[in-house]
């Protein structure tokens, strides 16, 4: 009897603990370690959202960058275990939907605040920054007022990402071939090779051998300032104003397709809610993409980078293989 | 052909057990990695080879990775073997710490080494604040091949001349005894008594410094100043990261490991096996002219500023930092010292047993008079160089996706990755002694009967204990934190002090880096000097 007793008593345990299992399993979120490790946003992120929908529970898979973020979901395939995938940005989405893998949100996208008008369903920006060139306003007197100007000014010394290793080089590459038209643009690399420093493998190298004193101008996001500005109490570095249409790199979240997760739409809501703003914004140095205010010198650049470029036009994502093709166009003209 | 089995009928299990093991668990380990990545990809492989031929930019690659690789073996092996020759017959103060401290050079993450690099010769660094001191117009510009030279030189110097080091220690008391009642002298001796041992490492070191340079990545595109120079790594790191053509990848890892391996046959024609020689423990010198004095003193001080220089500057900017009290309270440098000094020993123990399993099957075939399988042996080992982080890290996601992955799975994989990354410079490290060992000893121990543990102990230690020191002192730092391993799997409770270092730097906190840099370089020179502090 008594062992009956146990068995059941056992049983019931193991059932009672299934059920709950299956009832609150936890959002599988992807992510890239600007938002997902310990020193970014998304410990925060998920200990609100979790206190804001009780029943939802949030799980963390952080990847060292978003390239190998979206290789995983592609070795995956269908079989993928997130629900939900954050920090894909607009240079990926023709890759990315090439998977198949993504569904559309039931976000509403009238409270996002955008210097573009989105109409993308899938993909969520929670968070976006304008390209710029950054210099030191003590060392540089004159700086360039446009791309093309900066192509041509032979006197200063030019830094950016290796479009072949870094997605900032990408974005540098789509950038200038918004500018120049095909017939120019290899001239036009040409030129600017002649007064560039280096060519490195990502943000991380680039900036640093800027702030080393290796260049004049560093390609980098319109928000790098505001970092120097509030972290480091200095106002020395400032972001180069172009008139060219300027080019903008968002942030977002999406939803994987098939996965009927009660808490997926609600967290990508979430990073959109002015409280997931406050937390994610000044720690990512970005751009918020609501209009709710964050922080003052964050919403002062927003409303300038806003005030730049009135016409708010949709946004054009060039295809991967555009892309490709643009990147050998730069590696052919500048390996002569 | 009957000869060749009656020599294998004397090999013993203990001989060929351990060394049969790793080799096997080398080629399933990579050879199932590199597999996976091949059938993963969509693109036939036809097409590919096609495809390949005419692509004018692979070419120009190759071009470029086999010049540059050259150049830097070439120019950090005569700077080596002068450096080692000048310090072998100088005797000054610090000369161990010195040759201790250079080892540093070798176990830096590149990012730290280039930054500190440009510290001094960049364009606001060290060299060019004293031209603008001296009112001297000129500017120093690094990048281009000259960056990347000196990066490679900056990197392997150090090793060279531990390696050509060992072999002037190998001329006997009586060789130079011998020479000197002969009237020896000079360029005489150099060529007569000094190169037939130089000549044993010249060609290794040679290839092993070529291969780390053929396959250099992070340095040649933060001073190579462009496209025009890059390296088939950059393509592989292209083919994967964003065109995610895993085919082609593959294609091209596997072109890099023929490369490599034709490189080592032609390395095998011109090694020689080490000789016996007489062992001694206080070395005869013979009197020195001193216009070579004087010559070899200079060396060693260009060589030392040389490096020593852009590790002060990582050290300046540590000490001028703004934060340089508060980036010590910062619990994720703590966590991740604690990863760093958890995974580093662990690797390098297990980097150091295969190691010595490999070495001990290989200098076994060798005294069977069977020296080709024996470089077969090393060379198998060596050739994990050749393989880029990134196919193994795919390769190995893609052989493992099915398994439930947790924090241990992913130690134990980065564990392994680690210590085999660092065993191709054991093995290098252990070769000539393991070997010596066996020709001075091996008829002894059998007269003798001396086996196993007791032999180990009790003949082979004597000469092993330093080399073995400095090996594992090596294999520590090089394992001290990669993870590109498991870059796939999403370890996000894995860091380490290299790590911490790159998204330090990457999240604007530079003054947080220099901090974290400079415990990395401490972290480092510690090993070096305590590990070999007991032997010499």
């Amino acid at each position: 009897m008594l062992k009956k007793l146990i068995i059941f008593s056992l049983l019931s345990v193991f059932a009672f603990s299934a059920l709950n299992a299956a009832a609150n399993a936890p959002l599988q979120v992807y992510t890239e370690e600007f938002f997902g490790a310990d020193w970014g946003p998304g410990g925060e992120v998920k200990a609100s959202f979790e206190r804001a929908y009780p029943q939802c529970r949030v799980n963390y898979q952080v990847f060292d960058g978003r390239n190998t973020m979206l290789n995983r979901l592609r070795l995956e395939g269908k079989k993928t275990k997130a629900d939900v995938v954050v920090g894909l940005d607009n240079f990926q989405f023709d890759a990315a939907e090439k998977t198949g893998l993504f569904e559309k949100t039931s976000i509403n996208l009238t409270a996002l605040s955008l210097p573009v008008s989105w109409t993308n369903q899938r993909f969520i920006p929670y968070e976006f920054g304008r390209f710029a060139f950054i210099y030191d306003k003590n060392k540089l007197k004159n700086p360039p007022q446009s791309l093309k100007e900066l192509v041509e000014r032979q006197d200063l010394r030019v830094i950016y990402q290796d479009p072949r290793t870094s997605s900032m080089g990408r974005g540098f590459v789509v950038w200038m071939n918004a500018v120049y038209p095909p017939e120019q643009i290899q001239a036009a690399w040409q030129r600017l090779a002649k007064h560039t420093v280096t060519v490195g493998k990502g943000w991380t190298e680039t900036y640093g051998a800027f702030l080393k004193g290796e260049a004049d101008v560093v390609f980098s996001h319109n928000t790098s300032p505001i970092y120097h500005l509030l972290k480091d109490k200095q106002d020395r570095y400032v972001a180069a104003q172009f008139s060219d249409n300027g080019l903008y790199q968002f942030d977002t979240a999406a939803k994987i397709a098939g996965k009927t997760h009660a808490c997926a739409d609600d967290f990508i809501g979430f990073l959109l809610s002015a409280e997931a703003q406050k937390i994610i914004i000044p720690k990512n140095v970005m751009l918020s993409s609501v209009s709710a205010p964050i922080e003052p010198h964050f919403d002062q650049l927003k409303a300038e980078t806003l005030k730049a470029n009135p016409t708010a036009q949709t946004l054009s994502v060039p295809t991967d293989a555009t892309v490709k093709q643009w990147i050998e166009v730069w590696q052919t003209s500048l390996s002569r | 052909m009957n000869a060749f089995f009656l020599k294998l009928r004397r090999l013993r299990p203990r001989h060929y057990a351990g060394g049969v093991c790793v080799l096997v668990f080398l080629l399933a380990f990579y050879g199932g990695s590199l597999n996976a990545v091949f059938s993963a990809g969509e693109t036939p492989l036809r097409q590919l080879w096609q495809n390949l031929w005419q692509n004018a930019y692979l070419k120009r690659v190759l071009w470029f990775s086999f010049m540059q690789a050259g150049l830097s073996a070439l120019l950090s092996v005569i700077f080596g073997i002068f450096f080692a020759r000048a310090v072998f017959y100088q005797h000054f103060r610090g000369k161990k710490i010195l040759l201790r401290l250079f080892s540093l050079t070798f176990v830096l993450p590149s990012l730290a080494a280039v930054f500190g690099l440009l510290g001094v010769y960049g364009a606001s660094g060290w060299l060019a604040q004293v031209c603008r001191f001296f009112q001297l117009n000129w500017q120093p510009d690094i990048y281009g091949l000259p960056g990347i030279l000196l990066a490679h030189v900056f990197f392997n110097l150090p090793l060279a001349a531990r390696l050509f080091l060992q072999s002037y220690q190998a001329v006997s008391n009586q060789q130079r005894q011998l020479a000197a009642q002969l009237g020896i002298r000079g360029w005489r001796f150099i060529r007569l008594i000094e190169l037939p041992y130089l000549r044993q490492q010249i060609f290794p070191a040679f290839v092993l410094i070529f291969m780390l340079c053929f396959t250099s990545f992070a340095i040649v595109l933060a001073l190579g100043g462009g496209p025009k120079y890059s390296t088939l790594e950059v393509a592989i790191y292209q083919a994967i990261t964003f065109d995610f053509d895993l085919a082609k990848a593959a294609l091209y890892a596997s072109l890099q490991i023929v490369f490599c391996l034709l490189l080592f046959a032609f390395g095998n024609l011109a090694e020689k096996m080490p000789e016996g020689q007489l062992h001694q423990r206080e070395t005869w010198l013979a009197r020195q002219s001193s216009a070579v004095k004087f010559w070899q003193v200079f060396v060693i001080i260009v060589a030392t500023l040389f490096i020593a220089l852009p590790l002060g500057n990582i050290v300046a900017g540590a000490l001028f930092s703004q934060q340089f009290f508060s980036a010590w309270q910062n619990p994720q440098l703590w966590r991740a010292m604690g990863y760093s000094f958890a995974i580093a020993p662990l690797s390098a123990l297990i980097s150091l047993l295969a190691a010595t399993a490999l070495l001990q099957f290989a200098r076994q075939l060798n005294w069977l008079y069977l020296p080709f399988f024996a470089r077969i042996f090393m060379n198998v080992g060596m050739l994990i160089l050749a393989v880029p982080m990134l196919v193994l890290a795919v390769g190995l996601f893609l052989r493992l996706q099915t398994l439930d992955f947790g924090t241990a799975h992913l130690f134990v994989i980065v564990v392994i990755c680690n210590a085999l990354t660092a065993l191709p410079f054991v093995i290098r490290i252990l070769s000539v002694p393991m070997n010596n060992n066996m020709q001075y000893y091996e008829n002894l121990c059998q007269s003798l009967d001396i086996r196993g543990w007791r032999r180990f102990r009790l003949i082979e230690w004597h000469h092993l204990a330093a080399p073995v020191k400095y090996a594992f002192a090596l294999a520590t730092a090089l394992s001290l934190g990669d993870f590109t391993a498991i870059a796939l799997f999403g370890g996000q409770d894995f860091t380490s002090l290299p790590y911490l270092l790159y998204r330090q730097l990457g999240s604007y906190r530079g003054e947080e880096a220099a901090v974290t840099a400079f415990l990395l370089l401490l972290v480092c020179a510690g090993l070096f000097l305590t590990l070999e502090k007991q032997h010499d």
